[in-house]
């Protein structure tokens, strides 16, 4: 098979797992903004984190009250206790934090698959470079 | 199976990241110019693999591909997954960077293994497509096996609950080893039919396909 031959499969495949991939999301947990004596941990493939641990802080950062997610993901309190910090951890080894006031990261403005397409973007140029000074220092 | 930020203890984040510096070095060492294409389609499915979700009844897991990576790259497949997890870290928060070490080692290692014993089964054992397809399937789902396993046990000086975990993580696994199992033997003898010198660290004379 020729070197073009395998480049353009190479391209095709990547391409294709990109198609099959938007819309799909990355397994990553959040914790929503607690409403009404309510906090939702879920992870962004939209799945909700069963039986997460879920500790809420007040302003001085002293924890309040401590329990675990229902099976729809939600974890219920007083709604009078507003906490300040809540901090969501499975046994998998996912951690999520909302904060009261904190800015959300530009990226997360990204829809999943331009930073997908960002992140293949870098790694052709991080092959590219690696390419040119290789074979410069050879 | 990325461990988030501030979930484990600093032993273990210094280990890991101990791990994953001495292999990523001997990768960068063994990289050649002729590996470097390789390296980079492979760091990109590694980068991408994360997204690719199975449902899993009420939560989900997600695509490792470190058996796959492993049998193709070797010790290159540390830098690859250092890349990989790093993109992943900074461009979907998946995992974090702290423990990026971690992440690494309990999915480079596993690879490192998978790689051995298929270069050890397929350079001793002569035979066809039966054994090359076997061996594959087996570093694929014994690659994911192995992580789950290292993620265990970086797990269990924090978590409480070990059993349950254990359990829980196994079981939401299965799916996923018999996938990668079927992933990875496709993919080898795709390669090894239309283009063995993509895997000229192995000796593949001794196969009669």
């Amino acid at each position: 098979m020729s070197k073009n031959k395998l480049l353009r499969i190479s391209v095709l495949c990547l391409v294709l797992l990109l198609a099959v991939t938007v819309g799909v999301q990355a397994h990553r947990m959040i914790v929503e903004e607690p409403e009404d004596g309510q906090v939702k941990a879920r992870f962004d493939d939209g799945s909700v984190a069963v039986g997460a641990d879920v500790s809420l802080y007040d302003i001085q950062d002293e924890l309040i009250l401590e329990g675990e997610t229902n099976e729809d993901g939600i974890f219920e309190f007083e709604a009078e206790l507003e906490p300040h910090r809540v901090v969501a951890q499975d046994d998998a080894g996912h951690r999520a934090v909302w904060e009261s006031g904190a800015e959300p990261s530009a990226l997360d403005a990204l829809p999943m698959w331009v930073r997908a397409a960002l992140g293949i973007g870098i790694l052709i140029i991080l092959g590219a470079l690696t390419t040119f000074f290789k074979s410069g220092s050879n | 199976m990325h461990i988030s930020e501030g979930v484990l203890a600093a032993p273990v984040l210094a280990a890991g990241a101990a791990v994953a510096a001495g292999g990523v070095a001997v990768g960068l060492k063994d990289l050649d110019d002729q590996d470097i294409p390789k390296t980079s389609i492979i760091t990109s499915a590694l980068f991408i693999a994360s997204l690719i979700h199975v449902p899993l009844g009420p939560t989900s897991v997600h695509l490792v591909l470190n058996g796959l990576a492993g049998v193709f790259l070797g010790w290159k497949v540390f830098p690859a997954f250092l890349i990989a997890f790093f993109l992943q870290a900074v461009l979907f928060q998946h995992g974090g960077l702290t423990t990026l070490g971690v992440n690494v080692s309990i999915v480079a290692v596993p690879a490192l293994i998978c790689y051995y014993l298929f270069r050890s089964v397929v350079e001793r054992k002569r035979g066809g497509l039966k054994v090359l397809s076997v061996s594959s399937f087996v570093c694929g789902a014994l690659g994911v096996l192995l992580t789950v396993i290292m993620l265990m046990f970086a797990l269990v000086f924090t978590q409480d609950s070990f059993m349950e975990m254990a359990n829980l993580i196994l079981l939401s696994h299965l799916p996923v080893m018999l996938i990668e199992g079927v992933l990875t033997a496709i993919c080898v003898v795709f390669i090894v039919k239309t283009k063995p010198e993509a895997m000229q660290e192995i000796e593949l004379s001794s196969l009669n396909l």
